[in-house]
């Protein structure tokens, strides 16, 4: 038997040296208390309906699977005009072409 | 062609009534008789331990007025819970873990426990250099943080391997093992070299 050994069977001993009884009447009184219980049936009773505890679980698989998904890609816009300007300065001259979608360059009048 | 009701009607003017028992009044009366046999068998599992359970509450609690509160709360919790023991699992090991949450529970409602008791009344030995000892043991775990304190009697006191005591507290086993080496340093100053 090592010393660490010797040591913890001292402690023990130490520690034991004072030894307290269940008071009877307390003893009395416990068993009083549970004869107005019953055991719990269940291994673990949930407080609430099972269902409801879920709702917090799917809510959040919900967002996990929102935030993962990629974003989905947009259609190309189509282009209502396209506007050139050109400026002269010292003439003080502003020109501006509009090109719009129904303009036909080869229409004629 | 008799109906149901009928049946019914002439089984009971034959005198069978007591085999029409509805099917819930037939599941009471066993849920009844498994209550019975769980108290029972619950009495006859915590005979054993209870004075040990005792000891490492009141010991825990530095001997507090709250002791023997705490005491009939665990075994009051330990009774409405045993049928999550599982029969083969060490049953003192399942009980002085509800003792744990219990003593647990209590340093959360109040944090300082109250002055410490007569350890020279509560000494069961004879000669006053033993009683001297076990003071110094007490004063020392006196000291110690709760969750220390519990770790020391769990171990010196109630005879639980570093295992059983992980499993217990919730603590790893090198936390448990520091716990006591600390301990064991410094009551080794306190007791002297004479322990060998």
């Amino acid at each position: 038997m090592n010393d660490e050994q010797k040591l913890d069977e001292r402690i023990a001993r130490l520690v034991r040296g004072i030894e307290l009884e269940v008071p009877p009447a307390l003893e009395a009184k416990i068993r009083e208390a549970t004869a107005g219980i019953r055991p719990h049936a269940e291994r673990f009773r949930l407080s609430k309906p099972f269902w409801l505890a879920m709702i917090p679980s799917a809510a959040a698989a919900l967002l996990t699977v929102l935030a993962l998904l990629p974003p989905s890609p947009q259609p190309p816009s189509s282009i209502a005009e396209i506007r050139t300007e050109f400026e002269i300065a010292d003439k003080n001259i502003k020109i501006i072409f509009f090109q719009k979608p129904d303009f036909n360059l080869f229409k004629e009048n | 062609m008799k109906t149901d009701s009928q049946c019914l009607e002439r089984t009971a003017a034959w005198g069978f009534e007591s085999v029409l028992k509805p099917a819930g009044a037939i599941s009471k009366m066993e849920s009844d008789r498994e209550a019975a046999q769980a108290r029972a068998s619950f009495w006859t599992k915590l005979v054993p331990c209870k004075s040990r359970l005792y000891n490492y509450i009141h010991k825990s609690l530095n001997f507090s007025t709250d002791a023997d509160d705490v005491y009939q709360e665990t075994v009051l919790h330990a009774f409405q819970y045993i049928r999550s023991y599982r029969e083969g699992k060490e049953f003192g090991a399942w009980l002085f873990g509800i003792a744990h949450n219990e003593i647990k529970k209590h340093y959360k409602k109040i944090p300082k426990s109250a002055a410490p008791a007569d350890l020279e009344r509560l000494s069961s030995a004879d000669t006053s250099p033993a009683r001297h000892l076990i003071g110094e043991v007490f004063r020392y775990a006196e000291r110690l943080k709760p969750r220390h304190r519990e770790v020391f009697f769990l171990f010196y006191d109630g005879g639980f391997t570093i295992a059983e005591i992980s499993k217990i507290t919730g603590l790893q086993e090198g936390n448990i093992k520091f716990i006591l080496n600390q301990a064991r340093a410094a009551l080794k100053k306190v007791l002297g070299e004479s322990h060998e």
